[in-house]
């Protein structure tokens, strides 16, 4: 069987992580799988040596016709709704008559209304030729023919529950958690720097975040600093250190870089190392409240954190809806900077509590989280949906 | 996730940019261009304006076809001996509407002015969206308005003197602020005045819909548009108070909706002529007191127990005191935090002992660990220290709030002093009012200039003090100093909360270690339906100078306050018009770099 996975951005980004390993897994249990891409297929080796094939969008054509002339049972993945899937994925169907399965990753409402500072409403009413002059094809949905997408697919896999409301059609669905490497993220892992090379003593409570600050999360990531400053303030000796590009903005840009002044910015590091990184922290804390963007997400560094065996702090949503608040995780309802200070003071006037949520959160990272389990299950879905598409298309 | 969404508002901008090509086929290529220009620019409207009027017309007509709704909008206009060109500039403003779907019904208040009833009769020949009635004799503008209101037939009215005129896009404006709220009753908009060269002068940014302010002021003015269903159960104008029928006309209406919208934008020209009360409030006599008649009456239906004068001063504005005399029922305590005492504490306490008036049911002093001043009770005050820990004044205030066994909490600082007699029985007046949470006095400083009338949040200090440095006994912006307003926060230098509500909204966040706690408190009560409200009177003096202040932030009090508020603070303050400059609550207007600056703005989250 042929999995061809239609994917909207470039070859190493966060999205094209999970591609990565879907696909080497997908490829183990004897799946073809290409993974067609934007730009160059080589930088997929900044992330890991890929089992299966890997092409840019441009090379398509050429795909298509390779899949014509070794006719095989095909199914498309369409890895989001977004305006050049769509293009992509409807050539492919036209030429073979296969099914396609769509996968949903974001609150893509969101962001195409962030994109065009316009609600969805208000774009949905503009003429056609508007709207597709408005669609940034590559990062957003099409206002108005995405719905037409999401009906003509045979079934939907949705990164968390909370976005099955996005499937319009009611199509069948399933849930294609990604996974981790937890042999690349494990506990026992060394820093590739110590703590005196960084300034921090023996004494330091050291959160770690890797990320870009970008304008859709200045305001959680002002929250995390912000916590920690406040922690300070109130006697204890907790450090950030921080990986990733900023961008500090938000209504007050100054006091954001002002009190952003006392952590340790280490800048963008590449993915291979961020787990030795990883490696300095005490706890890991994901800032942010369980609103409409966090409940439709699933930040790829989450799993990371949990399969570090170290407390992780993170919004009650998403994964954390399948976590336990003083088991395996602390959850933030309103993931502010008051509410985390709160939480990493229970860290600190709780040892045993640390330990606990330690080896919990790494026990979920390793029952939950597998690639090899959750390709598995996307595989199975994959037959499912082969074999429906082959039912209404007999009985059509 | 994160690459792509660095990218987006990027990515999304060079495709707006690209995306207004195939439309506009129409057009000759440098309209085409300049077309492209306006619809790509930030701070669209404004940008539209400075548009040729052919282009800002075919990009009006675009929006027009893209609304999602299209009610009718009538237009009041009474007419009574006007200047021929003013008249025709009046009607024209009207025939210019981007938006088509208007009726204008002109009344002539039997002005016996056959040139104009023959303009009038010509217009309305040449337009049947227009009406016209002679009526036989002058019987006010009230009575012709009320007749004009009578021919109306849409979902809307609206009101039109017949020497001002509308900008070409106001009704579209209205239109778009309708769609996108269609709950609202009554929208109204910014306006400047035409003079008698017709040039524009005096711009009113107003603020969004504030109860309180329109009790002083005849603040909403035009453009107003109310449901005609709305104007119709007010019962329309009311004859007896000719002259200031549309400030009392609002009252009425008010009395039935608060929802009430606001269009920041200029959207009105006001003519300011001999005789109008554009040109200076004193030109139509008995003003004052028909105003104050007209807010008593408002306050009496509503059965508050609160009447209106005209201010002592400046009698075109009208302030508030309690019907009785009194200053309410309620009784006061005043709470103080003092870390160390000092002679600071002990000049408030001197000046509460011989402030006079209304004796406050307590004085309440909170300072650190054995702290409390020798002999503070044979001052009349009740010393309470706090146990241990660090001193902050959120913690301190809680304290003394805790301890205090009145339904009123006075907050004030002990660089404060009080100098004007009933000064409680002044300051608790607003609070006589529904949907007031707090009250703060106008601080000023010992030179007399004013120091703070209320706070506006979002600007670039984050909280910034309202008319500062301006003289105390001033208009200020349009009776910003004399007349009491909503604010969207107030120092707790002075500040009078009822006590439930504090203790409703959690008292003061101890997480704030030295400032900002108050204007969170604000916060906190707006987001419970309860505004916070400056009032002119008393006037409080506050010692601490404004180099103290600027020197005194504490960064990571400003961020916590944007963690809480973030939202909020990328709004523009409800009661501080967006077309002021962000740099200081003074009502400056806001130059072009920083319209664009604000404009172009990335978009936010949460």
């Amino acid at each position: 069987m042929r999995v061809l996975i239609v994917y909207f951005g470039p070859f190493d980004v966060n999205s094209a992580i999970q591609a990565y390993h879907f696909g080497n897994e997908l490829t183990a249990t004897d799946w073809e799988v290409t993974l067609c891409g934007l730009g160059d297929p080589a930088r997929m080796s900044a992330v890991g040596e890929p089992r299966f094939a890997c092409i840019s969008h441009d090379d398509l054509d050429a795909e298509i016709a390779r899949c014509k002339r070794e006719p095989k049972e095909t199914i498309v993945f369409a890895w989001t709704p977004r305006e050049r899937v769509r293009w992509l994925t409807e050539k492919v169907v036209a030429a073979l008559g296969v099914p396609y399965v769509i996968h949903l990753e974001d609150n893509e409402y969101y962001l195409l209304e962030s994109a065009t500072g316009r609600t969805m409403g208000e774009l949905q009413h503009l003429p056609i030729a508007e709207q597709d002059a408005l669609t940034p094809v590559d990062l957003a949905i099409h206002p108005t023919n995405h719905l037409d997408f999401l009906r003509g697919a045979t079934g939907i896999t949705v990164i968390t529950e909370a976005l099955n409301e996005f499937n319009v059609a009611e199509r069948p669905h399933r849930v294609a958690r990604p996974g981790i490497d937890s042999e690349r993220f494990r506990p026992d892992l060394v820093p590739p720097v110590t703590r005196a090379e960084l300034g921090l003593s023996d004494e330091d409570f050291v959160l770690v975040y890797h990320g870009t600050i970008h304008y859709a999360n200045q305001h959680e990531m002002l929250s995390l600093y912000l916590a920690v400053k406040l922690l300070q303030r109130r006697g204890r000796r907790v450090k950030l250190v921080r990986l990733g590009h900023t961008e500090f903005g938000g209504p007050d840009p100054g006091s954001f870089r002002a009190i952003a002044d006392g952590a340790i910015e280490l800048g963008p590091v590449a993915w291979r190392h961020i787990p030795n990184y990883l490696a300095l922290a005490d706890a890991y804390v994901q800032p942010g409240p369980a609103d409409d963007f966090n409940r439709y997400r699933l930040p790829s560094k989450l799993p990371e954190f949990l399969a570090m065996g170290r407390p992780v702090i993170l919004p009650h949503c998403n994964i954390g809806n399948d976590l336990t608040h003083g088991e395996n995780a602390l959850l933030l309802e309103d993931g502010n900077a008051m509410e985390i200070t709160q939480r990493v003071e229970d860290l600190l006037a709780d040892p045993d509590l640390a330990k606990r949520l330690g080896d919990g959160s790494r026990r979920f990272a390793l029952e939950q989280l597998s690639w090899e389990d959750n390709a598995a299950g996307l595989g199975g879905f994959f037959q499912e949906m082969m074999a429906l598409a082959a039912t209404a298309g007999q009985a059509a | 996730m994160a690459e792509p969404i660095r990218d987006l508002a990027r990515r999304a901008r060079r495709f707006r940019h690209s995306a207004k090509r195939t439309a506009k086929a129409k057009l000759p290529p440098r309209a085409l261009a300049a077309l492209k220009a306006v619809r790509d620019a930030p701070g669209r409207a404004r940008a539209l304006r400075r548009a040729s009027p052919r282009v800002r017309r075919e990009a009006a007509l675009q929006e027009v076809e893209r609304l999602s709704i299209r009610p009718l909008i009538s237009l009041v206009m009474p007419t009574y001996r006007t200047e021929g060109r003013y008249l025709r500039e009046a009607i024209d403003s009207v025939l210019a509407q981007y938006y088509p779907d208007w009726e204008l019904r002109v009344v002539d208040d039997g002005s016996g002015d056959e040139r104009l009833v023959a303009t009038l009769r010509a217009y309305a020949a040449a337009d049947p969206r227009i009406k016209f009635e002679a009526r036989p004799s002058n019987e006010g503008i009230s009575a012709a308005s009320n007749a004009g209101l009578a021919l109306c037939t849409g979902e809307f009215v609206g009101f039109l003197d017949h020497d001002d005129t509308l900008t070409e896009d106001a009704l579209l404006r209205v239109v778009q602020t309708l769609a996108a709220d269609p709950e609202l009753d009554v929208v109204y908009s910014d306006s400047d005045k035409l003079t008698a060269r017709g040039t524009r002068a005096d711009p009113f940014l107003k603020p969004d819909w504030s109860p309180v302010y329109a009790l002083g002021a005849m603040y909403i003015g035009h453009l107003l548009i109310v449901r005609r269903a709305v104007a119709e159960a007010a019962g329309g104008f009311d004859p007896a108070f000719d002259k200031i029928q549309d400030f009392e006309f609002l009252l009425r209406v008010s009395e039935r909706t608060d929802r009430i919208g606001h269009i920041p934008q200029i959207l009105y020209h006001w003519r300011a002529i001999p005789g109008s009360i554009a040109a200076g409030a004193e030109e139509k006599s008995g003003v004052p007191a028909l105003q104050a008649r007209a807010v008593t009456a408002h306050l009496e239906r509503r059965g508050i127990g609160l009447l209106a004068e005209p201010h002592p001063a400046i009698p075109h504005r009208a302030v508030l005191a309690h019907r009785d005399g009194g200053g309410g029922a309620e009784r006061v305590s005043i709470v103080i935090a003092s870390e160390r005492g000092g002679a600071a504490l002990d000049r408030l306490l001197d000046s509460l002992r011989d402030g006079g008036g209304r004796a406050p049911a307590e004085t309440i002093v909170v300072t650190g660990p054995g702290a409390a001043p020798a002999g503070i009770e044979s001052r009349g005050a009740r010393p309470i220290e706090l146990d241990g820990g660090t001193f902050n004044r959120a913690r301190a205030n809680n304290a003394g709030a805790a301890a205090a066994s009145a339904e009123l909490l006075l907050f004030l600082a002990e660089d404060s002093q009080v100098a004007e007699p009933d000064w409680i029985e002044r300051l608790a007046v607003p609070l006589a009012l529904p949907g007031v949470g707090a009250v703060g006095p106008m601080l000023i400083r010992p030179d007399g200039l004013v120091e703070e009338a209320g706070v506006a949040i979002g600007l670039e200090e984050m909280a910034s003090p309202m008319s500062p440095g301006v003289p105390a006994d001033g208009d200020g912006y349009y009776g910003s100093l004399p007349c009491a307003h909503e604010v969207s926060a107030l120092s707790s230098t002075c500040m009078l909360v009822r006590r439930a509500d504090f203790e409703a909204a959690g008292g003061f966040n101890e997480f704030y270690a030295a400032q900002f706690e108050d204007y969170d408190l604000c916060e906190r009560l707006a987001g419970r339906g309860l505004a916070a409200v400056y009032s002119p009177r008393p006037a409080v003096i506050t010692h601490r100078t404004p180099a103290a202040r600027r020197a005194e932030t504490d960064i990571v009090d400003r961020a916590l306050f944007v963690d809480c508020w973030y939202d909020e603070l990328l709004r523009a303050d409800p009661y501080f018009n967006p077309g002021f400059s962000r740099r200081s609550a003074d009502y400056a207007p806001a130059n072009w770099r920083e319209r664009v600056h604000r404009a172009s703005a990335p978009l936010g989250r949460r």
